[in-house]
């Protein structure tokens, strides 16, 4: 019995031998053609949804994914230029007066939405609804500023700019192609507060219950609905837009079950799958036509970002083709050289949006609680000299030299917080700020004058003998510990006593903040180039002054930068005028532009940095192999 | 025993409340998630504090928080569980789901090899104690115990992915590395099979001929390029795991055992053809298991059919050589899959990943060939395996060898031999069933231990498990999500303990759980 089932079962697969052998040799045929079409970018933390707007879904990883989804009016080039991007839509000043200020943004015509819905001014209106706070209010929405309940649309955008100076509600041309937005005020950096493009119809139809694609009219109609919803400010209806817009776009997990009108696209890509933490796949659009073309020869058909947390990894991952954009913007030593050691790989050393410098405190800053009364405090001659020559002593050469050449050798120090080095605005600040007291002769001289200055008011100080205590806080992070033990040591000869205090949570301990501190040193991260830019360090009730700093004349010409419209000669001779009341209270100096490391497959080319927005992927149309 | 159960279970809720309390407010109260906008150059910082504050409910006492997080788990009681949203703004339920079965796939296989291979290295170095192999394997696992698993790692990806990944450009092995490959090969060999110095030269020199021939023949045809096992290698496979099942289970001087094992081996590479037509390109896991259960119903039968007394223990040295011998003609099917699997677009010629759980244009929801998204799971799995089993072998090791050492040094192995059984009886029979009783402890909780996941391996080799999870929840803030990978580790750390109490209570018959 169980020797014939033996037999049986032998003679079973014995027939089948041969088509079994026919099957497996039929098999082999390439997966895929043989040139290389996929580009596949890191994300250094977790992809977590796909509306990065929402209080929830906030941060850079996820606005990597929308630059290749959502295409708008403008975006940052690798010269940190802002480039209008007229196969978008265009923007223009219509009404120009001190207390009726209006822009209308024009849709090209002839766009359309990856599931073929025509893209129209409609798809602007979105942008209005997350950034008035007025809107939410007055729509029932909820106040944003609410301290208990959450707006039906949770979005970071409230509070700024926009929502404080715009008035009443956009309206829409008769031809639904363009949009006017009215404000209050004149507004100078009005070109910053484009509306961001929204595929509305797809909100409306999911709000609707809509689980899958419509053809292109029932697309159509819907935009009317959230049109007559907006207009009439319909309550029920923008509430359940505001709870999918701020908790659907959220994703763990993007497959064949997700609703694809969540994917709807005008960028050059659509998300195609994404399980959390590992990795997402964008296909090409078919459809994109709201940006620059895309390069003719071998472009790219498919985008992979992989998450990788881990830096060494990324390192590795590139070097071994698992990733073939590698990009950071906190490098290394040990990262550079062993990026510049990859045979097959092109290594790109640029400044990012970030600077790092050391300032000095001189009062205690809005709601503080103790009072400051180190050896900086106040505007007496004392403390002025003792500040000033705090900052003859900072040895920025010396810095830039040891520790940030090995990372991008065309690395100098930095001169003001106003502009970046490397344009026109950057030489004529500099020359007339009055920085040149701290970048004239050599190191040795300064500390020599520096300790000159100690000694009027501590004679005797000397190169053996610090009796100028100072509390110098920052990061505790290798880069941050060295530069603390070099800044020690020069000033140790211009008799100060510098003890660093190494924070592993600087900002999340108001402590280190408070008065118990002299001096602190930072980096701060540019995410545009507005025309206010830094007077929030600056301004005594500034939301980034947290050094006590006050000068009236200096706060009167950055709310000018903040409020006016002006030539770009005139902001830069405003910002000149800044940086010399700066430069005479002696309020501290920068140290240089964070240096940011790009690495990419040899065989890709136009891969570019942007210091500024989406640093990778801002010129994808230009990639190919 | 039903009230020592209930006493235990009691306990264990106490303990879990009170160890989540305290886990809740230490976390809270050593982190600020506002930090991160503190550097923010946003205009309208302001109202983001505002708002974090309000999301996160940053104005309510931690220790009253917690409470409010209790709600939700005790909602579960009538089936409303709720762990709360991650900061991110997902349901940590459904992170968890997803992460849960990440780590397993990630740390299962390393678990099970650092088992297996460690108590069986283990006990082969207490039986040939203060042998050379016995010095040579507790240098090395003294050597691997010591390593930090990231730079094990960072070397791993150095010299198993990327080098090797090189090499395939054009895989001609150099002489020199035949010779040093083939030569650790032998001692290797040499050292496991032991014996006087004779042997141990003449087993080494065989070994080592039969590697170099064996390199020269893959180096020669790069064999790596379309790897593939045919019907002599898996006829060969077939053979060793014949030989080491026969070992084990009857000793290879029986006759019957020796002829169930070889017949299987025999019958088991004569199926490998007509196996090919159970595995199409479209199959699924049902195949795989089809295959398994053809082959170890072939090896039953065979195994029962050679003797009619003790006819069980035939049909399972039959059925086990029959499951061991079927594992290389999977292999082999994933290997005809190799070279198309080389030139995708997703792989382009480098087939080891460095990070990594598959390929997307490779899941199977892309690919519906089932053979070539097997092999890319696989092939991302090769390094976070080796790796965790590297660092977790070295403990077994030693923990066997120990326990096997101390139980081979008591009465009754004396008694055993006394009365003339032979030495492989002893051993297998009386002594390595008895040095498994106090591993049992170590690995159920080391089971439990896997879920709370593999923090650096995960982070390192880029694998979203619940030790990424955690880690993820440490840097970020996240409170909720924090408490939840934290839940499921507390609760599987102390039940484990409880099912170990059990456990011994049922293995070993000297303990007796009163009541």
């Amino acid at each position: 019995m169980k020797a014939k089932m033996a037999f049986r079962a032998v003679a079973l697969f014995a027939a089948t031998a041969l088509a079994a052998s026919g099957l497996t040799a039929g098999a082999l045929a390439p997966a895929q053609a043989a040139t290389k079409s996929t580009v596949t970018l890191l994300s250094a933390g977790n992809i977590t949804s796909l509306n990065s707007d929402t209080s929830d879904g906030n941060s850079v990883y996820n606005a990597t994914v929308e630059s290749l989804t959502r295409m708008g009016f403008s975006y940052y080039d690798d010269k940190t230029k802002l480039v209008m991007n007229t196969r978008f839509g265009t923007m223009k000043i219509v009404k120009n007066e001190k207390d009726d200020f209006r822009i209308q943004y024009t849709v090209r015509p002839g766009q359309t939405w990856s599931d073929g819905t025509p893209i129209t001014a409609h798809d602007l209106l979105l942008s209005h609804i997350i950034t008035s706070n007025q809107f939410s209010i007055d729509a029932g929405l909820g106040d944003p500023s609410s301290k208990t309940q959450k707006p039906s649309f949770d979005s970071v955008g409230y509070s700024s700019t926009y929502g404080n100076n715009v008035v009443g509600d956009p309206v829409v041309s008769s031809d639904g192609m363009s949009i006017t937005t009215r404000f209050k005020k004149q507004l100078p950096d009005w070109q910053l507060l484009a509306p961001g493009v929204f595929p509305v119809h797809a909100l409306a139809l999911m709000a609707d219950g809509r689980t899958t694609l419509q053809p292109v009219n029932v697309g159509v109609t819907a935009k009317q609905t959230f049109l007559t919803a907006f207009k009439k400010k319909n309550t029920a209806f923008l509430k359940r837009m505001g709870a999918i817009w701020t908790k659907d776009y959220n994703v763990s997990k993007v497959d064949r079950n997700t609703n694809p009108l969540l994917l709807v696209s005008n960028g050059g890509f659509i998300v195609q799958s994404y399980t959390a933490g590992s990795s997402m796949t964008l296909v090409r659009n078919p459809r994109y036509s709201s940006g620059p073309a895309m390069a003719t020869r071998n472009p790219i058909r498919t985008v992979v970002i992989k998450v990788i947390t881990d830096n060494t990894a990324a390192v590795q991952a590139l070097r071994n083709g698992d990733i073939d954009i590698y990009y950071n913007s906190l490098p290394t030593n040990n990262d550079r050289a062993a990026l510049s050691a990859m045979p097959n790989v092109t290594l790109d050393t640029n400044v990012g949006g970030n600077y790092s410098f050391i300032h000095l405190r001189v009062s205690n800053a809005a709601q503080e609680r103790d009072t400051y009364s180190g050896p900086f405090a106040g505007n007496s001659q004392r403390a002025k000299d003792l500040r000033r020559a705090f900052m003859l002593a900072m040895p920025r050469e010396q810095i830039v030299e040891v520790l940030i050449k090995p990372l991008n050798p065309k690395a100098s120090p930095l001169d003001t917080q106003f502009a970046f080095q490397g344009t026109p605005e950057y030489n004529t600040i500099t020359r007339a700020s009055g920085v040149s007291e701290f970048t004239r002769g050599t190191q040795a001289q300064r500390t020599a004058q520096a300790l000159a200055l100690v000694q009027k008011h501590f004679p005797n100080a000397s190169a053996t003998n610090a009796p100028v205590k100072i509390s110098f806080v920052h990061a505790n992070v290798a880069l941050r510990n060295q530069i603390g033990a070099l800044v020690a040591a020069e000033a140790k000869k211009a008799g100060f006593d510098v003890t660093s205090f190494a924070s592993a949570n600087l900002f999340g301990n108001r402590d280190n903040l408070s008065a118990r501190h002299d001096a602190s040193m930072h980096g701060f991260q540019l995410t545009s180039l507005a025309q206010s830019n830094a007077t929030g360090i600056f301004k005594s009730d500034g939301a980034n002054n947290a050094w006590g700093w006050n000068n009236p004349e200096l706060d009167k010409i950055l709310l000018r930068l903040q409020n006016d419209v002006l030539t770009p000669s005139q902001i830069t001779k405003l910002r000149s005028d800044a940086d010399k009341i700066i430069m005479s209270e002696y309020w501290g100096l920068p140290l240089y532009a964070n240096p940011t490391i790009t690495a990419f497959n040899k065989a890709l080319k136009n891969v570019k940095t942007a210091p500024i927005g989406n640093n990778i992927t801002w010129n994808f149309f230009e990639w190919s192999y | 025993m039903f009230a020592y159960v209930l006493r235990r279970l009691g306990m264990m809720l106490v303990v879990i409340f009170g160890a989540s309390f305290l886990a809740y407010n230490l976390q809270a109260y050593s982190s600020n998630p506002l930090a991160a906008l503190g550097e923010s150059q946003e205009e309208n910082k302001d109202f983001l504090m505002a708002q974090m504050i309000r999301n996160l409910q940053l104005d309510v006492p931690p220790p009253i928080r917690y409470f409010s997080w209790l709600r939700g788990v005790i909602a579960g009681l009538w089936g409303d569980f709720d762990l709360g949203m991650t900061r991110d703004g997902l349901p940590v339920l459904e992170v968890l789901g997803m992460a849960v079965p990440v780590t397993i796939r990630l740390v299962i296989t390393a678990t099970f090899l650092a088992i297996i291979l460690g108590i069986a290295v283990g006990m082969i170095t207490a039986i040939r104690q203060y042998s050379r192999f016995d010095y040579v394997v507790t240098f090395i696992s003294f050597l691997l115990f010591s390593l930090p698993i990231f730079w094990v790692a960072v070397l791993l990806k150095e010299y198993m992915a990327i080098q090797f990944n090189d090499f395939l450009v054009a895989p001609e092995i150099p002489p020199t590395a035949i010779g040093v490959a083939a030569a650790s090969f032998g001692l290797v060999v040499a050292g496991l099979l032991g014996g006087n110095r004779a042997r141990f030269f003449s087993i080494f020199f065989g070994a080592t001929a039969f590697a170099v021939a064996v390199l020269i023949y893959v180096s020669e045809t790069s064999w790596f390029l379309d790897p593939t096992l045919g019907v002599f290698g898996v006829g060969f496979l077939a053979l060793c795991s014949a030989a080491i099942v026969v070992q084990l289970i009857t000793g290879l001087d029986s006759r019957k055992g020796l002829f169930a094992g070889l017949v299987t081996a025999i019958l088991v590479t004569i199926l490998y053809h007509p196996l090919q037509a159970l595995m199409p390109e479209d199959a699924g896991a049902m195949s795989v298991l089809a295959v398994f259960a053809v082959t170890v119903t072939v090896g039953v039968v065979v195994g029962s059919l050679v003797s009619n007394v003790d006819r069980k223990i035939y049909a399972r040295v039959g059925g086990l050589t029959a499951l061991l011998s079927t594992f290389p003609i999977i292999l082999d099917r994933f290997m005809q899959e190799f070279a198309a699997y080389m030139v995708s677009d997703a792989v382009n010629g480098r087939p080891v990943p460095t990070l990594g759980q598959g390929n997307d244009l490779l899941t199977p929801e892309q690919q519906s060939n089932f053979w070539i998204s097997g092999l890319d799971a696989t092939m991302h799995l090769i390094l976070p395996t080796i790796a965790l089993t590297l660092v977790s072998f070295a403990g077994y090791v030693r923990f066997s060898r120990g326990s096997l050492l101390e139980v081979l040094n008591m009465d009754y192995i004396r008694t055993a031999r006394a009365k003339g059984l032979s030495e492989r009886t002893v051993i297998v029979r009386h002594g390595m069933r008895n040095a498994m009783l106090p591993l049992t402890t170590i690995l159920v909780n080391d089971f439990a231990g896997v879920l709370g996941g593999a923090i650096i391996t995960e982070s390192v080799f880029a694998w979203q498990g619940m030790g990424q999870l955690f880690n993820t929840a440490l840097r970020t803030y996240d409170l909720n999500l924090f408490m939840g990978v934290f839940v499921i580790t507390a609760t599987l750390t102390v039940a484990a303990n409880f099912v170990a109490d059990l456990l011994y209570g049922v293995v070993d018959p000297r303990i007796r759980i009163r009541k």
